[in-house]
């Protein structure tokens, strides 16, 4: 089942986009993310197809991969096109069955919004899958710092976020092991009854919380013992640099920006 | 019940680039009524292997035979179900899977989920506190009030209440303190004789596979490395270091004066007992000879 999901995977490897400075793929992902919603006509969907696959080649992992990632969606995509299919009504008719009617503009616009939805969800596809999840941390903090003049715990976050992330292989695991518990127990997880559905849920979701907490405690505690104090004064470990390429490639996307800005309609 | 494992092989993600071969060629015979440790290395495919003795894993290809029941690749999970009654496991820290208000509660959730009626569940329930070494009022207390050694109990009482014929015990003493580590692999010993149980124990220590187990099992790197009576197993210790494992305490001790002394003890010194036995012998023999 999760071998399907290939979104928040991080895939190893050395290419031009696994090396980009963090806060760069965030910030391209960032201002990609808000101009897709610029396009509005071929020319400017093209320049963007044109350079979210032009980042997808360059991070040299393998297509038939991100393929394959981006199947489970396929449903909602077919979903919004058959949605905006039958519910457009612009332009001429096209095509007519029994009550419903096929206009020209559905199915520009159902094809523009799968577009732009498969877009979407490739660049941020693209950026966990070439950034470990605590780069993606040290990026957001880093990002995040001028915030800190305004009290915001901005380290606290960051900290909360990579947290949750390093614990989230590990609450699959535990999630597995007691579900393999209860269900030597007897507990049927897969059928039954909606009262047994539930106790089943019931008895595995009372031991994961449980066990979450007592492993925050016992986190807390090891953190304290090793003389955490929060991010004051705090260094780094890993430092962040910006090279000639991060500026590069925000570059192309602000002129990706840019360029839409002038051709959308 | 008889559980013979037929050139079972099993392979986790399949057909996935994750694709991790844990078990091969796995042909072993557990014969009912026996008292089993399987031993091996972190990662030999122990865990697995157990997991295949209720169907909670299936092999990948090969067979499983427990009892009437034979367990391949293509059996549907639903078929399952009534083998978890017969076998049941007691996973490590099975003191986690407990989640019930009451003790009580916990204890009757597995024969309640196979049918048992209430009221025999309760008196079951009754039956089993005590013979886990609890007293009968903690059954209203709720279980995350209890210490962590008592939990594990109410959680092992919650598995011995299904009433299984085969009893499998994934290192069932990890954590404990030496007291209790000895109590819970008595009071195991003694569910296994009274009950004529059959009982696979997985488990680190070598002294408790000696002292427990009819049969041992080696596993290494997911396949069965050796079978046979602990004897016979502990025999050859340079060739059980290579793979990582050790041979008992005691039969280290056997062997070294064995060597030193150039003398042969007969007894396999399994158990602590046995060996202040042979070395008593060993003296008076050496006595009557001056």
């Amino acid at each position: 089942m999760s071998s399907h999901l290939i979104i928040g995977q991080y895939v190893p490897g050395h290419s031009v986009i696994h090396r980009l400075d963090p806060r760069a793929k965030l910030l391209i992902v960032f201002v990609y993310v808000l101009i897709v919603f610029w396009a509005n006509n071929i020319p400017t969907y093209a320049l963007l197809s044109l350079f979210a696959v032009v980042f997808a080649a360059l991070s040299r992992i393998p297509f038939s991969f991100i393929a394959r990632g981006l199947k489970p969606i396929l449903w909602v995509i077919l979903f919004t096109l058959l949605l905006h299919l039958f519910m457009t009504k612009e332009g001429d008719v096209i095509y007519r069955i029994g009550a419903l009617s096929v206009y020209e503009g559905g199915i520009k616009q159902g094809l523009f919004i799968s577009l732009r939805f498969l877009l979407l969800v490739l660049m941020t596809t693209m950026l966990t899958l070439t950034t470990t999840p605590i780069e993606v941390t040290d990026g957001v903090e880093s990002l995040l710092g001028p915030l800190k003049k305004m009290r915001v715990p901005v380290h606290e976050l960051a900290l909360m976020m990579a947290i949750s992330l390093r614990f989230i292989p590990t609450l699959m695991e535990e999630t597995e092991k007691i579900m393999k518990a209860q269900a030597a127990r007897g507990v049927d997880f897969s059928g039954g009854r909606f009262s047994e559905r539930m106790k089943a849920i019931v008895s595995l979701l009372v031991p994961l919380f449980i066990s979450s907490f007592k492993r925050a405690d016992e986190l807390a505690t090891a953190m304290e013992a090793r003389g955490y104090r929060g991010g004051e004064g705090r260094t780094k470990f890993r430092q962040l640099s910006w090279k000639a390429a991060d500026t590069a490639f925000l570059a192309a996307v602000a002129l990706l920006a840019v360029l839409l800005f002038l051709l959308r309609s | 019940m008889d559980i013979v494992f037929e050139k079972v092989e099993h392979v986790y993600n399949a057909r996935s680039p994750l694709a991790r071969r844990a078990l091969y060629d796995v042909n072993v015979a557990i014969r009912s009524g026996a008292y089993v440790a399987i031993v091996g290395h972190t990662g030999s495919g122990k865990s697995t292997l157990l997991q295949h003795l209720n169907g909670l894993l299936q092999p990948t290809s090969g067979a499983v035979k427990i009892g009437q029941e034979t367990i391949t690749s293509n059996k549907r999970p639903k078929q399952l179900k009534p083998l978890r009654k017969k076998v049941g496991i007691v996973f490590q820290f099975p003191e986690h899977q407990l989640f019930e208000e009451t003790v009580e509660k916990d204890i009757c959730f597995g024969p309640l989920n196979f049918g048992v009626p209430e009221e025999e569940a309760k008196r079951k329930a009754r039956e089993l506190i005590q013979l886990v070494g609890l007293s009968e009022d903690v059954l209203t207390k709720s279980p995350f009030d209890l210490s962590g050694g008592q939990m594990r109990r109410v959680a092992i009482a919650g598995v011995l209440a299904l009433e299984p014929e085969v009893l499998v015990l994934d290192e069932p003493t990890a954590g404990l303190d030496p007291r209790g580590r000895k109590e819970m692999m008595e009071m195991f010993y003694r569910l296994h004789r009274e009950k004529q149980l059959t009982t696979v124990l997985v488990t680190h220590s070598m002294e408790d596979a000696a002292r427990y187990a009819d049969e041992i099992i080696v596993m290494h790197e997911g396949t069965v490395w050796g079978h046979g009576t602990p004897e016979e197993m502990f025999r050859d210790a340079d060739k059980l270091a290579a793979i990582g494992l050790s041979v008992p305490e005691t039969v280290k001790l056997k062997q070294q004066l064995e060597k030193r002394l150039g003398v042969v003890i007969p007894s396999p010194c399994l158990t602590l007992e046995q060996t202040v036995e042979a070395i008593q012998q060993l003296f008076a023999k050496v006595s009557a000879h001056e």
